[in-house]
């Protein structure tokens, strides 16, 4: 449930970006950041290793305004996709009120996002949440790879993998080139709030 | 008459279109992000994301490909020039060495893409600040051939081509971007090999653990 401070008339949004690793999560908020970030005011927070890889999560913040009189703040985050960091992802997602998943449109990423939406699908049951209920967008990244060469997924595909049964609004994109990134960000907050809303009735 | 579920919606749409409608955007990255000729190095990020173990010589060759075009486009910036030439680099010897090669290599290519784009899109670095960057980078090559010459097991000595420096660059570091495949190591035995490996783990964690310190001080601030 979103934090909502009732008298200073705020509430907090926690939208989490998750995914396989490298799929790009990262890539999505820094697109965002980084073409937003005049209109924002934020500064975006990441912890990443050595090798440029997330290693705790990335953290961006911002104000949309007043919504039905409240100030309304969004935090997106992203978990660590590697298989590896499960502690830190179910850690963030902690509170979350929405989520983007990220698959990633490469043919040998295949199996790694059915892996990672059953993982989510189980860290979510720890909070007593489940994928079915909870707001969330599928992202199918990396769809610019396919003017390179590079084998990817089709759209139908990926909605055979991962979206047959939950139904959620899904987005072909490119967080490199920004091709529906704001669109899958956008329609996250969207549902999230009239979520939260919902829940408040 | 607009329900209460509808007014919700109308407000929320309208706030994000303020703050996130994509036709007035001024920032260089708008722009950069739809252009080809205003950001070259597109194709080449996409093919250093698509990298990973599973890599093949297509992608390689696509990504070499990419590299001879930039250094072609970018012969008079010394800078770019050598940043390319470290990439170029890494790519043959990965091509070369497929599954054998050193797992750094991977890592240096992301980390040298990472500052490649920051040199190139951050407007208002000093030619010091680049310069920095790029032999920061530099010595992680620099390490990385070490490391291979030391490791090396095979007799098999594939010769890369050498990095040439770009002229202007006069600085010791000149010497450092040579080929990666070694071309005179001696065999070691299987202690031997189990012993750089751990001291290889060691490393990378000493240089995993230095990062962390580094981004949790600037956290910290």
């Amino acid at each position: 449930m979103a934090f909502i401070n009732m008298k200073k008339k705020e509430v907090q949004v926690k939208v989490v970006y998750y995914g396989p690793g490298r799929g790009g999560k990262t890539s999505n908020l820094e697109y965002i950041y980084k073409k937003f970030r005049e209109r924002i005011q934020t500064e975006m927070i990441t912890v990443k290793t050595h090798g440029d890889r997330t290693l705790f999560f990335d953290f961006l913040p911002f104000d949309i305004g007043k919504i039905n009189g409240y100030d309304v703040k969004i935090q997106l985050y992203t978990v660590p996709g590697q298989v590896k960091y499960n502690a830190t992802r179910r850690l963030v997602l902690r509170g979350v009120d929405g989520i983007v998943f990220v698959a990633d449109s490469m043919v040998i990423r295949k199996d790694k996002n059915i892996l990672s939406i059953k993982n989510l699908e189980e860290n979510l049951t720890d909070y007593k949440k489940s994928i079915s209920k909870i707001p969330l967008v599928i992202q199918y990244n990396k769809i610019d790879l396919a003017e390179q060469g590079i084998p990817v997924l089709s759209f139908e595909e990926m909605e055979k993998d991962l979206n047959s049964v939950l139904k959620a609004p899904s987005f072909s994109a490119s967080a490199i080139t920004g091709v529906n990134v704001v669109q899958t960000m956008k329609k996250i907050i969207a549902m999230t709030i009239a979520s939260i809303k919902q829940e408040l009735k | 008459m607009v329900s209460e579920k509808d007014n919700l919606n109308i407000q929320v749409e309208n706030r994000l279109e303020d703050l996130f409608g994509e036709s007035e955007t001024d920032s260089p990255v708008a722009a950069e992000g739809d252009d080809l000729e205003y950001y070259p190095f597109r194709i080449l990020k996409s093919i250093v994301l698509s990298m990973d173990w599973e890599i093949n010589d297509d992608v390689l060759n696509k990504f070499i490909e990419q590299l001879d075009r930039l250094k072609d486009t970018y012969k008079e910036d010394k800078i770019l020039l050598l940043f390319l030439q470290i990439l170029h680099s890494l790519g043959i010897y990965i091509k070369a060495k497929k599954g054998g090669a050193h797992p750094n290599a991977f890592k240096i290519i992301n980390s040298v893409f990472t500052r490649l784009e920051k040199v190139v899109l951050s407007k208002n670095l000093s030619e010091a600040a680049k310069k920095k960057m790029l032999f920061l980078e530099l010595s992680k090559f620099k390490e990385l051939r070490g490391a291979i010459a030391q490791g090396k097991i095979d007799s098999e000595k594939k010769k890369m081509p050498a990095v040439k420096p770009a002229p202007a660059m006069v600085h010791k570091e000149e010497e450092v971007p040579g080929g990666l495949i070694a071309s005179g190591t001696q065999g070691y035995n299987g202690k031997e090999i189990i012993i750089n490996a751990v001291e290889d783990i060691k490393n990378l964690i000493r240089v995993e653990f230095a990062a962390l310190r580094e981004e949790l001080k600037l956290l910290k601030r």
